[in-house]
């Protein structure tokens, strides 16, 4: 019997949940094939700078860096979506978390892929890679990064794959194909209360262990650029700054992609509203984090008022990129804040638009901090401009096409929605949450008989 | 153990660039064309800085020549992620092209932006090959290059001292540079030698240093144009 | 045991991962393996030649550095006595021009039309077969006048070959450009001396430059550059009058800008000043100088002196007006040229090429009259000549020849050609020339170029002009072939820079000299007779030889010796060097030249060779001689029109064109050389292209924007430019580098263009030098 009918017979849970794993629509094959299509372009366009240099971009004297370390950036930033998120409400032991923690590590994991190429595609040299591992140099901001995000990328790939065992054990049960993968992947698991219980200790230590990491991510990131000398990037509040940029377009990310899933395969009766309006919340807050950060830079750079640090801050403000600065502040946190204050807006609709601002607003934030500075060193008034070449600009829609590929194609394979944690919450965590609830109140007194 | 470093007077340089095309000569520096020109990226490990100030009649102009600071505390050197680039112990910061990545993130860190890109591959016509100089390598696509304050000079001047077992005089080292400034305006030495010009020089009170807020120490200090 | 996981699918996947883990290490050596270092190189054997750079009049001394017997670099010759080991940008390019691709690799004959680039290779054989027989009958049907010679920069030997030749073949039509800059005329007028002056510019303690392009494009630039080389207190001070912030003006210790075509008048402010002021040694004046009291002319009539004019035209608050040059500045800089001691007036054609130039020389020369300073140190001093006899032609001309016969040779050509009741130009012969580029007249020229049945050039590269030749016979470039490289007149000393083959020959090239001895040897008789030497190589050797026996002077020699020569023949001694001729040839060679530092104060002939022995400003001769060809000037010859035009006329062309030249670009096809032009502009920081220079104000008035395109036009034509906003430039006025003009395939693309077009071959008649700085254009957008 096929797959299909397989599930016919299931509780709702699984029946829904696992539907995306045997059911595949028409426009998932359209979607997939223009994606595909986009990636590919740009697969082309950087073979193409491979063999005729960076001379095919549009950087030049002293503009050394451009879209790829944007990019770069920006998608370690959306990485941070999952695993620190769904770290944090797991120990917080916040029970709406149920439904969203999988979907969010599937962003990260996926995404700190893409994010990590980036510096690679930037390279001049890229046929030399191997040499930050045979020469590396552990002086350089540069070596720390390779180091954090490969610890990133192991710990969060685990931190998704645990998780997802006993959803893997089920799916073999079931026999759902490719049977050898979910054999595979499984690793003979046998679901019991007590492997259950083994299995709980060991996401809790991951949890944990996982939120430094994440941290030190963004916060190495930010210093690559903190430790040179250059006009507003020499700041001590960088590190922190770019970690809530990140955890803030981590949110954003996140909400789209419930928003599609729902939309896609029917979750209404999952991602709820509930869940939105507390992301909302999480947004609201992320947008005023954000907000006292940025002006808390641009105030010490405008008061220290500093000759080369003028010139790049009057640039972004009333310069040549006053445009992109003052779009960056509108979606970062004008329209963010607006929407998220009011519970009205709070739901699906409102949150997705603020989030796409939102998205849209922290990548404009890392293109005002990398090409500003880059144009104003502090000999020679730099005379050119940065216009990114169609070789940029390609391999960048390609990084997100391609990202967006996979990410469907993920869900084709694993329950985006964590099968047996909502079990689990049905099960048992209404009495936990009750007990706990009664932990919270007062204790009765006893009075000593008169 | 010498310090190497240099001095350029302002009040002698009428900006010509003799220094500018003698450095390319001396380092096969390659010829980029029209349209790198007019993206900026020309290379050019000497370059002449004009600031031109005021609106007519009362313009002022300085002539700056820049090479590579060859900072006692080189900020470019720390970032490098493959130690591509660094400091060795007679203070002059070099560059390993076999090494670099291409990251261009020492060209960042330097603050006074004398680090040059290879953004295509260099190309010498066939009949211009003879005219490399054998002493140094030319450049592939993909890294950074810049001033060295001429180091296969020295190399060569140290052996021929050898050769002729004597110490390394004062003009046995000259940077390509230094040699053909029609003023002189270039004075290249040893700031640790109290014989060396450069030395004495660094005690003119014209003398300055470029950013010297930053703490980078250059090497390279200027002496002021007298007006 | 309680653990959850079987272990058998945990080995099972522990395995996998394993695998997928070594795959991805093994991707991460792809593409390229790591490069390995080159082996070990051994440091090739090195060794210096020195010789001389012929990119421009200053003719410094260089030295090729050859590694494993290739030219890799070109340094300065140390030991040359006016460059001393430096260079411009320009000497150190000139290797560029030896491996540049778009060299003619042999003799070449034209398949296709004249302006074509089809040529095909011919055997040196034929080729000099072909031109002989052509001059020999011509000359036999005593024709010889139709041969014209155009030659560009030449100078000493080969100039006297060219002249020999010339007249024994029987032709006066030697036409050569010798960078005339009317500056000796305007000795001859006022000393009576027909050279060119030299200015001490070291020795002096003020220069006053009237637009003189001292750091840029001057007679000498090493000249001026290592006058400059000394601590603040101890040079110079350097006062540029121009009229724009050129580069000159950029690093001289004070810039006084000036309306175009104006120093004439600022000369005249400041005699006024010294004058009134009684700043000048009245004895001294009246003993030496004619006409600064009246004085009658032969008619008895009262001619009105010097003094008497100043004091009527030069008032300070009308020059002020006239010029621009505020009132106090005047005052200002004439107190301190009456004052210093040693101060000198400089110019070159920067004054002397518009209508109306020579009253501009005139009265600035009359400054360096006033404050004495000719024929003293730091003033205007004259070269001596070599102490050896010329070929033929002037004899005594100074070391530089004389720079009397005005530019543009080109024009002439067209004159000559258009001259109906000369004969028709028969044969034609390019030296050092590519007028279809360079003459003003460009368009006229290929049309003469067309017409004249044998053209033959002489150039390397297959230049503008050479398209439209019949026969090029490539010369050597001037680091593979023998000649000799004088000093320019304004240097006040003899040198004689040694030019030898640095290189052997890297093509089936000739130098143009020796081809000059085998057509001479062709034509047999009289001519064969007058080139008695095998090769230029013997002509050059003989002369220094000659220097040899000249019981003066000495070969190139370090810095200290310079001077203790120059004490010693102070002292009217000279040490024998006691060297056989043939060695001293050899440290000729070793050295770089020959060189007198001696200069003789006592020998007035450099003050006036009048037979009076007196000087004189605005001569009659001088005052008839304006006046006749300048209209519209007061008295008819004061370098002040009666009707001074605005300085921002209106009308179709409202704007000055100021055309300059860049340190970067000279004549003799350097715009061919890729590191110059990477390096173009200085002050625009312009690159590859010709720019144009406009004041800001001017500019946004005109509603355009720095660093568009544009067309600058006069009625005569126009030319393209991109645009700069510039605050060096005056309102109202253009200015445009020149030199861009000529190109040739092979080694990036210059896009350049020739602001001549808009200038015109308009020549000053009292001078017949060109007329340059009176273009009036208008900038539209492109
Ligand atoms: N670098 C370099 N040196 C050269 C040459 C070269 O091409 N390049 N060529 C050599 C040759 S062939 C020659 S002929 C000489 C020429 O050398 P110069 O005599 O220097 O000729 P230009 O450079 O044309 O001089 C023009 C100068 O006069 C100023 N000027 C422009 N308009 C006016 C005006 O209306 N009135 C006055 N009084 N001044 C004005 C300009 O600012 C400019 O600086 O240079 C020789 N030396
Ligand atoms: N646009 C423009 N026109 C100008 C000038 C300018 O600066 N710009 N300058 C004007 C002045 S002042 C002058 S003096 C004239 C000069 O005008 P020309 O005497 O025509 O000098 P160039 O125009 O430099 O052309 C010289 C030619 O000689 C060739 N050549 C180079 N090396 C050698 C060599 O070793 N031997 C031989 N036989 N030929 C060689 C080059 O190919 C070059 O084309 O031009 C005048 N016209
Ligand atoms: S060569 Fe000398 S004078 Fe010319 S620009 Fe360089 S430093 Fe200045
Ligand atoms: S000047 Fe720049 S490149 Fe040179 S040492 Fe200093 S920091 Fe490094
Ligand atoms: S560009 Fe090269 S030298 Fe500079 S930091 Fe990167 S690897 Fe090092
Ligand atoms: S020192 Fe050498 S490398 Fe540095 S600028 Fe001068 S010539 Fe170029
Ligand atoms: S000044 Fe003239 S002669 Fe001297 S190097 Fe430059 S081009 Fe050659
Ligand atoms: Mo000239």
């Amino acid at each position: 019997m096929s797959d299909v009918d397989r599930l016919a017979g299931l509780p709702q849970d699984q029946r829904i949940l696992l539907a995306p794993l045997v059911r595949t629509t028409k426009w998932f094959w359209i979607w997939a094939a223009v994606l595909a299509a986009v990636t590919a372009w740009g697969a082309f366009a950087y073979a193409l700078q491979v063999q005729s240099g960076l001379g095919v971009t549009g950087l030049n004297t002293p503009e050394y860096w451009g879209i790829y370390i944007i990019c770069f950036v920006f998608f370690i930033g959306i990485s941070h979506a999952g695993t620190l998120i769904s770290a944090i409400l797991r120990i917080s032991n916040a029970e709406w978390r149920r439904a969203i923690t999988r979907s969010a590590e599937f962003i990260t994991v996926l995404v700190i892929a893409f994010g990590a190429v980036q510096p690679v595609l930037d390279l001049g040299r890229p046929d030399r890679l191997l040499f930050i591992i045979l020469h590396g140099q552990p002086w350089s901001p540069l070596l720390w990064d390779v180091c954090s995000i490969g610890l990133y990328f192991t710990a969060s790939s685990v931190y998704l794959y645990v998780p997802m065992i006993p959803d893997l054990a089920l799916i073999r049960d079931l026999g759902i194909r490719p049977r050898w993968l979910y054999w595979f992947l499984a690793i003979g698991y046998q679901d019991s209360p007590r492997t259950r219980r083994m299995l709980q200790r060991i996401i809790a230590v991951l949890a944990v262990a996982v939120i430094p990491i994440a941290v030190s991510v963004h916060t190495v990131i930010a210093w690559i650029f903190a430790m040179t000398l250059r006009p507003m990037w020499h700041s001590t509040i960088f590190g922190p700054y770019f970690v809530v940029g990140a955890i803030y377009s981590g949110i954003a990310a996140l909400i789209l992609a419930m928003a599609i899933l729902r939309r896609v395969y029917r979750l209404e009766a999952y991602f709820k509203l509930v869940h939105f309006n507390n992301m909302g919340l999480m947004l609201l807050l992320m947008s005023l984090l954000w907000t006292y950060f940025t002006f808390a830079e641009y105030l010490t750079a405008w008061y220290g008022g500093e000759e080369a640090e003028l010139a790049t801050f009057w640039s972004k403000l009333t310069g040549p990129f006053a445009v992109p600065f003052w779009l960056m502040v509108a979606s970062c946190f004008v329209i963010p804040f607006a929407l998220m204050c009011r519970k009205a807006t709070r739901g699906v609709r409102g949150t997705s638009i603020a989030s796409v601002f939102v998205v849209f607003g922290m990548w404009l934030e890392r293109y005002t901090i990398v090409v500003p500075t880059s144009l104003h060193p502090r000999i020679e008034m730099a005379s050119t401009h940065y216009v990114p070449s169609w070789v940029e600009l390609s391999i960048m829609a390609a990084t997100f096409s391609g990202f967006i590929l996979v990410y469907m194609v993920a869900t084709k394979f694993f329950p985006i929605i964590s099968l047996w944690e909502i079990q689990e919450g049905r099960e048992e965590a209404v009495r936990e949450v009750s007990e706990r609830v009664a932990s919270y109140l007062p204790d009765e007194v006893r009075v000593a008989g008169s | 153990m010498p310090r190497w470093g240099m001095v350029i007077d302002l009040d002698r340089c009428n900006g010509c660039q003799a220094c500018e095309v003698a450095c390319r000569s001396e380092n096969n520096v390659p010829v980029c064309g029209p349209n790198a020109a007019a993206l900026n990226r020309t290379i050019s490990w000497m370059r002449v800085v004009t600031e031109v100030e005021g609106e007519w009649p009362e313009v002022r102009t300085r002539f700056l020549p820049r090479p590579c600071m060859h900072c006692e505390r080189p900020p470019c050197t720390a970032v490098c992620p493959v130690g591509a680039t660094a400091i060795d112990e007679e203070g002059i910061v070099g560059q390993i092209y076999a090494r670099c990545i291409g990251c261009r993130y020492c060209a960042n860190a330097c603050p006074y932006t004398v680090k040059s890109f290879n953004w295509r591959r260099p190309d010498y016509p066939a009949s211009t090959l003879p005219m490399l100089n054998p002493d140094v390598s030319t450049r592939p696509v993909g890294v950074i290059e810049k001033c060295t304050f001429c180091h296969h000079r020295l190399q060569r001047a140290r052996e021929q001292a050898r050769v002729e077992n004597r110490p390394l005089r004062e003009d046995d080292y000259v940077p390509a540079c230094a040699e053909v400034c029609p003023t002189s305006a270039i004075v290249f030495g040893d700031l640790d030698n109290p014989n060396h010009r450069v030395a004495q020089l660094v005690k003119d009170p014209r003398a300055f240093r470029l950013l010297e807020a930053l703490g980078t120490q250059p090497k390279v200090y200027y002496l002021t144009e007298s007006r | 045991m309680g653990w959850p996981i079987g272990r058998r699918e945990f080995l099972a996947s522990v395995g996998g991962a394993g695998v997928g883990l070594g795959l991805g290490a093994l991707s991460h050596s792809f593409p390229l393996p790591p490069p390995e270092v080159k082996p070990a190189w051994s440091p090739g054997r090195e060794e210096f030649v020195t010789s001389s750079c012929l990119l421009c009049p200053s003719h410094c001394g260089i030295r090729g550095r050859l590694v494993d017997g290739k030219l890799v670099r070109i340094d300065g010759n140390p030991l040359h006595p006016i460059n001393r080991g430096g260079l411009c940008p320009k000497g150190v390019a000139g290797i560029q021009l030896l491996y540049h691709p778009g060299r003619l690799t042999g003799p070449m004959e034209r398949t296709g039309p004249p302006g074509s680039n089809q040529f095909r290779r011919v055997s040196w054989e034929d080729a000099l077969g072909r031109v002989t027989r052509v001059l020999t009958d011509l000359r036999s049907r005593g024709e010889a006048r139709s041969v014209v010679w155009l030659a560009g920069d030449v100078s000493g030997i080969m100039a006297e070959m060219l002249r020999r030749f010339a007249r024994l073949y029987g032709t006066p039509h030697l036409i050569q450009e010798n960078y005339a800059d009317g500056s000796a005329e305007v000795l001859r007028l006022s000393q009576g001396i027909g050279a060119p002056p030299a200015f001490d510019l070291a020795a002096s303690d003020l220069v006053l430059s009237f637009g003189a392009a001292l750091s840029e494009a001057w007679w000498c630039l090493p000249q001026a550059a290592r006058a400059r080389d000394a601590a603040p207190g101890r040079r110079p001070r350097w006062v540029q009058i121009d009229v724009r912030h050129s580069r000159t003006a950029a690093r001289a210790d004070e810039w006084v800008p000036v309306r175009p075509g104006a120093y004439g008048a600022v000369a005249l402010g400041i005699a006024y000043v010294l004058l009134k002021e009684g700043l000048y040694d009245a004895e001294r004046l009246n003993a030496q100088v004619e006409g600064i009291e009246d004085w009658k002319d032969e008619t008895g009539r009262v001619v009105p002196g010097f003094r008497k004019l100043i004091l009527r035209y030069g008032r300070t608050e009308d020059v002020s007006q006239r010029t621009g040059v505020p009132a106090e500045t005047l005052v200002r800089l004439a107190k301190s040229f009456g004052t210093m001691s040693r101060p000198v007036a400089v110019w070159d054609q920067s004054v002397a090429w518009r209508s109306g130039g020579l009253p501009d020389a005139l009265a600035i020369h009359a400054l360096n009259v006033l404050v004495g300073a000719l024929d003293r140190p730091g003033g205007i001093l004259v070269q001596p000549p070599l102490p050896v006899p010329p070929l033929d032609g002037p004899a005594g001309g100074t070391a530089g020849g004389d720079r009397t016969a005005p530019f543009p040779a080109p024009g002439d050509l067209v004159a000559l050609v258009a001259n109906e009741s000369a004969p028709p130009v028969k044969a034609l012969f390019l030296h050092y020339a590519n007028p279809a580029a360079s003459s003003p007249d460009a368009e006229k020229v290929k049309g003469v170029l067309e017409r004249v049945p044998l053209v033959v050039s002489f150039s390397p590269f297959l230049d503008e002009s050479s398209r439209y030749a019949h026969l090029v016979l490539p010369d050597h470039t001037y680091l593979e072939r023998w000649q000799d490289a004088p000093a320019p007149p304004t240097v006040p000393i003899p040198v004689w820079g040694l030019v030898q083959p640095v290189v052997p020959p890297l093509h089936d090239t000739r130098a143009t000299g020796d081809v000059i001895l085998a057509l001479a040897s062709g034509l047999g008789g009289e001519v064969a007779a007058g080139f008695p030497w095998s090769g230029v190589e013997d002509l050059v050797k003989e002369r220094g030889k000659k220097l040899a026996a000249s019981r003066s002077g000495s070969v190139f020699v370090p810095a200290f010796r310079r001077d203790e020569l120059r004490e010693l023949e102070a002292r009217g001694w000279w040490l024998p060097h006691g060297l056989s001729p043939d060695e001293f040839w050899a440290s000729i060679r070793q050295s770089g030249g020959w060189f007198d530092p001696h200069y003789d104060y006592n020998d007035r002939s450099a003050a006036s060779q009048f037979a009076d022995g007196r000087i004189r400003v605005f001569s009659l001769q001088a005052r008839r001689r304006v006046a006749s060809t300048v209209p519209d000037l007061e008295e008819g010859f004061l370098p002040l029109e009666k009707t001074p035009e605005p300085a921002e006329p209106a009308g179709d062309y409202p704007l000055r064109l100021i055309p300059y030249r860049v340190m970067t670009l000279a004549s003799g096809g350097t715009a061919l050389l890729p590191w110059l032009l990477e390096d173009l502009g200085v002050l625009t920081g312009d690159a590859w292209e010709t720019w144009a220079e406009i004041n800001p104000g001017t500019g946004r008035r005109l509603g355009l924007v720095s660093g568009q395109m544009v067309r600058i036009e006069s009625e005569t034509g126009g030319f393209r430019a991109r645009l700069r906003f510039f605050p060096g430039a005056q309102p109202g006025a253009v200015n445009v580098p020149y030199g861009l003009h000529s190109a040739v395939e092979g080694w990036g693309r210059a896009g350049g263009s020739n602001p001549l077009a808009a200038v015109g071959p308009r020549r000053d008649p009292s001078t017949g030098l060109p007329d340059w700085y009176s273009s009036r254009v208008r900038v539209v957008p492109a």
